[in-house]
C-alpha cells in the first residue's frame, strides 16, 4: 500500500550526520526528496545524550532527548526520524520511559513503511548477496522494542521485495565494539573481524547497515583488520539509504560512495541491473 | 430482644496485646440483647469451645458473636461448637478484631475502640440472623475425566476401582498422552511406555470405564453432581467395532509423509493411522485433512482393502450427552518450540537443533531410529551434544516467569541416556540452577556428573549458528567467567512446558479460573490443590502447572479421593449462603431486566415463567439455581428492583450492622 498522508517527519541528524557521517546524511536527503517526504530539521536541536550522557547521568540523559522532543512538539510534527542507530535508541527509551506519545523511526522502520512506494519508482536492483547487518542499537533492548531483538529481519525482508538477495547469517546483531573505535581499536579488530568473517563465510559480497558508528568499524576499520587477519578479505559496506538510493534511479556520483575508505569495485555500477515491473 | 453471647478471643498475644480484650467484654457485655460478654485466651482451644457451648445451654442464647480471628480462618470451628450445643450454626458470627484491628494498629485505647466498634457491628447483624440450613442437592455418581495421559487415566482407573463409572475422553486417537512418547523415566530409568501400557490396557478393560477417544468436550450445563456435558465425537471413518486392527489400512495408504505428531514431526505417518503401534483402542482413524479420497473423491484404497468394511467415508461428528456428577481436567501442558521466543537459538532453521520432546522419541525404542541417538539432518550419531536448559523458562522477556520444574531432571537423564548409548560420546549441559528437588533426584544428577561424565556449564547460551556442518554453540560459564564456544553435533533445548493452546477456552466452557500464564487454577494452593473455585470440578495432572510423572500420579489419586468423598453420599450438602428471590407482601418485584443473568459469574441465574389462575403467562422472572450459586452477591448488588437477597448477608443484616458500628 503507497502511503498517502504523508506527514513531515522531524528529522534529528545527531551529531554524526552532520559530521563523520555526512555521507549517510546525503543519501538520507537524496532517497527522501525521491520519495516526496519532507523532512524538517527539528530546530535548535542537542545532543541526544547516547555514549557518554546515559552512562554518567540518566536525568541528564533524558533531558536532552526530551529537549528534543519538546521541540520537536513545539513544530507541531508527532513522529521522529533519526537515521543514526544510537540517537534512535536513546529517543525510543526514552519516550517509552515517559510514556511520550510521539513516534520514533529507524531508517530501516521507514524503508520498509515505503516499500511498496520505493517499488514503484525502482529501477535497479543490485545482484550481490547482501549481508544485512543491524548492531546492537536498532533491537535492544527487548523490553521496548518488542520485536525480534536477536534475529532481526526488517532489512531483509525489504531487500528481498525488491528483488535482492541478502545472506542467512547469525552475527547481524553481534557487537562491532561500538566506541571502543577510539579508546581501544584492538577490540575493535577483534570483533568487527569476527562479523566481517562469518559475513564472507556466508557468501556475502556487501555489507549494508544503518548506523554510522557501525560503518566507522566496518569501513574505516576494515583495512587494519585485513592486515591482522589474511582470511578476510575487502568488502564494501554500504548504508541502507545509498543502497536503496542507487535503486531508485540517483546516479552513484551524487552520493558520497567514494568517501568511504574502502572504495566499492570499479565494477560497481555493472552488478546494478534494470528492474523490471 | 434476642439473647446473644459475646466471646472475645486474645489469641494468646495476637490480640491481646493491642486490644485489651477485657475491657471489650465489659463493655459487650453493656450492650442491647448481649445476655452474656466473656473474654479467653484461646478461644479456639477445647476448652474456649466448651465455654461457648456451655454458655449456650446455661443461658439460653440465640445467638453467638465470636470476637476473634478472620472467619476464613475459624468460622467453621466455632460454628461447628454451636451446632453441638444445639444452636443453628448460621446464627454465629465472627467480629474480626484480628486481622481487621490488633495486627494493623499499633494505638491500644484506639485499637480498642475499634475492636468495640466491630464487636457492635456483628452483634447488631446477629440480631437480625435467621436459622438457615444446608442445601441438599441429589448426586450423579459417575465422573468424566478430560484428558487420557497419565494423569487423566490413573484418575480413571482409581475413580473406577472405587466402583464409580468413568467416562473418559481423549482428543488424539489414542490415549497414553506424553508418557507414552517419553524414552526412559527418571530416577529410576524405567521404560516409559512398560509402565504406562498396562495402564492403559487396564483402562480399556475396566467394566466401569467408558473410553471416547478422538472427542472433545463441546459444553457443560448444571452444577455439582449434576452436570449435563455435550461430547463431540470427532468422525473415525473407521468402525471401531468391526474393525479388527490388523493394520493393513495404514501399510497402504499411499499418503505418506505426513510428519507423525507422536513421533514430534520426525517420523512420518500416513492419512489413515494408529499414532503408535501400543495405541489404545488399536483402531485406525483417517485423518481428514490430509485423505486424498476425503478431500477429492478418489483413491478408496483403504475402504478396497479392508476385508471387514470397517471403513466409512460418510462418518459424521457426533454429539453424545451424558450426566455426570464431578468432572476432572487432566489435559496436561504442551512443550514450547523455542523459535516462538528465542530465535537465535535457531530452531527450525538448522534440523539439529530439536526439542527435549524430540530427544525423548529418538532415544526411545519404538521412535523413528528405534532407539539409536542419530541427528536428523544426515543421520550421523552425534559425537558431542549440548544440552540447553531453561529454554524460555524463567525468562519474564520471553513470558514464561516461571520453572518447568521436570527440565532439570529430564536433560540429566538425556545426557546419561546418550552417553548409555554413544559411549565416547561428549554432553553438555548448560543450567541455571540444578533443581533436583525429589526423593533420589539429586542422587541421579549427580550419577550423570560423576559416573557419565555430563559437563555442566553454568550460563546462558547467546546464539547458536551452523558452520561447516557442526553446531557453534555460545555461551558462558558464569563458573569460570569463561566464554565458551562449543561445536555440536546436535542441540537438545529443554523448552518451557506451557499450558495447552486451548485452555483457556476449556476454562471458559467449564467455568474455571486460570493464572496468567493460562495454568488453571486451585482453590487453594496448599490446602485444595486439586480442586477448583468450581464445586465437583477438579484438576490432575500438569494442567495446573508443571508436574512431573509421580506428582501427577499423585495428584489424580488425591481427585480419585476427592470424588469418592463426593460421591459417598446419596444427598451432597452445601452452605446455605445463596441468593434468593425475595418478595414483597406476597408479590415477585422481579421486572425482567435480567442484569442479574449478566453480573452472575456462575450461570446460576434462571428464567422462569409465572402464570396467572388461567394459566396464561404473566412475566418472566429471575430464578436463582441454588446449586449452582456460589453466594458471590453479585446480582444482589446489580438488582434495580431490590428484589434479590444473599442469606447470611440480607440487605437488612448488612443495614444494621453498619447502623450497629456507628454507635453505641
Amino acid at each position: 500500500m503507497v502511503v498517502k498522508d504523508k506527514k513531515a517527519l522531524a528529522y534529528f541528524p545527531g551529531c554524526s550526520l552532520h559530521s563523520t557521517a555526512n555521507d549517510f546524511s546525503k543519501s538520507i536527503k537524496l532517497l527522501m526528496e525521491i520519495l516526496e517526504i519532507e523532512l524538517k530539521e527539528i530546530e535548535d536541536w542537542c545532543c541526544c545524550g547516547a555514549s557518554s550522557a546515559h552512562r554518567i547521568n540518566q536525568h541528564l540523559a533524558n533531558g536532552l532527548v526530551k529537549l528534543n522532543i519538546d521541540q520537536c512538539k513545539k513544530m507541531g510534527l508527532d513522529t521522529i526520524f533519526a537515521p543514526c542507530a544510537a540517537c534512535f535508541n536513546r529517543f525510543k527509551v526514552v519516550v517509552s520511559e515517559l510514556g511520550d506519545t510521539t513516534k520514533i523511526v529507524s531508517l530501516p522502520d521507514l524503508i520498509s513503511k515505503h516499500l511498496e512506494e520505493i517499488k514503484i519508482k525502482q529501477k535497479l536492483k543490485l545482484n550481490m548477496k547482501i549481508a544485512c547487518y543491524y548492531g546492537c542499537l536498532l533491537n535492544k533492548p527487548h523490553s521496548i522494542f518488542k520485536q525480534d531483538c536477536e534475529n532481526p529481519m526488517t532489512m531483509e525482508q525489504s531487500l528481498t521485495e525488491l528483488g535482492m538477495e541478502s545472506i542467512e547469517w547469525p552475527f547481524k546483531t553481534e557487537c562491532c565494539g561500538a566506541s571502543f573505535s577510539l579508546s581501544n581499536p584492538e577490540v575493535v579488530y577483534q570483533l568487527t573481524g569476527e562479523i566481517l568473517r562469518k559475513a564472507q563465510q556466508r557468501g556475502a559480497e556487501i555489507i549494508v547497515t544503518s548506523c554510522p558508528l557501525c560503518h566507522v568499524n566496518l569501513d574505516m576499520r576494515q583495512k587494519e583488520i585485513i592486515k591482522r587477519n589474511n582470511d578476510i578479505t575487502e568488502i564494501p559496506v554500504l548504508y541502507l539509504s545509498e543502497l536503496i538510493a542507487i535503486c531508485v534511479g540517483i546516479p552513484i556520483d551524487k552520493l558520497k560512495i567514494d568517501a568511504h575508505f574502502i572504495q566499492v569495485s570499479k565494477t560497481f555500477e555493472e552488478k546494478f541491473t534494470v528492474c523490471h515491473g | 430482644m434476642s439473647r446473644i453471647g459475646v466471646f472475645v478471643c486474645h489469641c494468646g498475644e495476637n490480640i491481646g496485646r493491642t486490644v485489651d480484650c477485657g475491657k471489650v467484654a465489659l463493655e459487650s457485655g453493656k450492650l442491647q440483647n448481649v445476655a452474656i460478654s466473656i473474654d479467653y485466651k484461646y478461644m479456639c482451644s477445647s476448652p474456649g469451645q466448651e465455654l461457648i457451648k456451655n454458655s449456650i445451654r446455661e443461658h439460653g442464647l440465640d445467638g453467638v458473636v465470636v470476637a476473634a480471628c478472620s472467619p476464613r480462618m475459624h468460622e467453621k470451628t466455632f460454628r461447628g461448637a454451636c451446632a453441638q450445643a444445639a444452636l443453628n450454626p448460621y446464627l454465629c458470627e465472627m467480629a474480626n478484631i484480628r486481622e481487621h484491628c490488633s495486627w494493623v494498629h499499633d494505638d491500644k485505647e484506639a485499637a480498642t475502640a475499634k475492636a468495640m466498634d466491630i464487636v457492635r457491628s456483628l452483634v447488631a447483624k446477629t440480631v437480625r440472623n435467621e436459622k438457615l440450613f444446608p442445601i441438599k442437592i441429589p448426586v450423579t455418581k459417575r465422573a468424566l475425566v478430560i484428558g487420557g495421559g497419565v494423569g487423566g487415566i490413573q484418575t480413571a482407573l482409581d475413580i473406577a476401582n472405587s466402583g464409580h463409572e468413568v467416562i473418559l475422553i481423549d482428543k488424539s486417537p489414542s490415549i497414553g498422552g506424553r508418557m507414552a512418547a517419553l524414552s526412559e523415566t527418571f530416577p529410576t530409568l524405567d521404560c516409559s511406555q512398560c509402565i504406562l501400557t498396562p495402564k492403559m490396557v487396564d483402562v480399556a478393560q475396566h467394566s466401569k470405564i467408558k473410553l471416547v477417544t478422538y472427542a472433545e468436550l463441546e459444553s457443560v450445563e448444571g452444577f455439582v453432581g449434576n452436570f449435563k456435558v455435550k461430547i463431540r465425537q470427532k468422525a473415525r471413518y473407521v468402525d471401531p467395532i468391526k474393525c479388527t486392527g490388523c493394520g493393513l489400512c495404514s501399510q497402504k495408504c499411499p499418503v505418506k509423509n505426513i510428519a507423525s505428531e507422536f513421533d514430534e514431526g520426525l517420523g512420518m505417518r500416513r492419512a489413515i493411522y494408529t499414532p503408535f503401534p501400543q495405541a489404545i483402542p488399536n483402531r485406525p482413524v483417517i485423518d481428514k485433512n490430509n485423505c486424498t479420497k476425503l478431500k477429492t473423491g478418489k483413491c478408496g484404497v483403504c475402504q478396497k482393502i479392508c476385508q471387514v468394511g470397517a471403513i466409512n467415508y460418510e462418518d459424521k461428528d457426533q454429539i453424545v450427552e451424558y450426566e455426570v456428577g464431578a468432572i476432572v481436567v487432566a489435559t496436561g501442558l504442551r512443550a514450547l518450540e523455542t523459535r516462538e521466543i528465542y530465535p537465535e537459538y535457531g530452531q527450525g532453521r538448522h534440523k539439529d537443533i530439536i526439542t527435549a520432546m524430540q530427544f525423548e522419541r529418538l532415544a526411545s525404542a519404538s521412535g523413528p531410529t528405534l532407539g539409536v541417538i542419530k541427528r536428523p539432518s544426515d543421520g550421523k550419531v552425534p559425537e558431542k551434544i549440548v544440552f540447553i536448559q531453561c529454554a524460555g523458562s524463567r525468562d519474564s522477556n520471553a513470558g514464561y516467569p516461571y520453572c518447568s520444574k521436570i527440565c532439570c531432571m529430564y536433560t540429566a537423564k538425556h545426557a546419561m541416556l546418550y552417553k548409555h548409548k554413544v559411549h565416547d560420546g561428549k554432553a553438555f549441559v548448560f543450567y541455571m540452577d540444578i533443581r533436583a528437588c525429589g526423593k533420589n533426584y539429586e542422587e541421579f544428577v549427580r550419577r550423570g556428573i560423576e559416573e557419565d561424565e555430563t559437563s555442566y556449564l553454568r550460563g546462558r547460551v547467546a546464539k547458536i549458528y551452523e558452520e561447516n556442518g557442526q553446531l557453534v554453540v555460545n555461551g558462558i560459564d558464569t563458573l569460570s567467567g569463561e566464554k565458551m564456544s562449543i561445536k555440536a553435533d546436535m542441540v537438545v533445548l529443554a523448552t518451557a512446558m506451557s499450558a495447552q493452546l486451548e485452555s483457556v477456552h476449556l476454562a471458559q466452557l467449564l467455568g474455571i479460573s486460570y493464572d496468567q500464564n493460562n495454568f488453571y487454577s486451585e482453590l487453594h494452593p496448599k490446602l485444595n490443590p486439586v480442586d477448583t473455585a468450581t464445586a465437583g470440578i477438579f484438576l490432575a495432572g500438569s494442567c495446573a502447572g508443571p508436574r512431573d510423572i509421580p506428582d501427577t500420579v499423585a495428584s489424580a489419586g488425591a481427585v480419585a479421593a476427592k470424588v469418592g468423598g463426593l460421591f459417598s453420599k446419596e444427598l451432597l450438602e452445601r452452605e446455605p449462603i445463596v441468593a434468593c428471590t425475595k418478595s414483597f407482601s406476597n408479590m415477585n418485584t422481579c421486572s425482567g431486566c435480567f442484569s442479574c443473568l449478566q453480573a452472575c459469574p456462575y450461570g446460576a441465574i434462571e428464567q422462569e415463567i409465572i402464570v396467572d389462575k388461567k394459566q396464561q403467562q404473566k412475566k418472566m422472572v429471575a430464578k436463582v439455581n441454588q446449586g449452582l450459586c456460589q453466594g458471590c452477591g453479585s446480582c444482589v448488588s446489580i438488582c434495580r428492583a431490590g428484589c434479590l437477597d444473599l442469606k447470611g448477608f440480607s440487605d437488612e443484616q448488612m443495614y444494621e450492622s453498619i447502623i450497629g458500628m456507628g454507635g453505641s
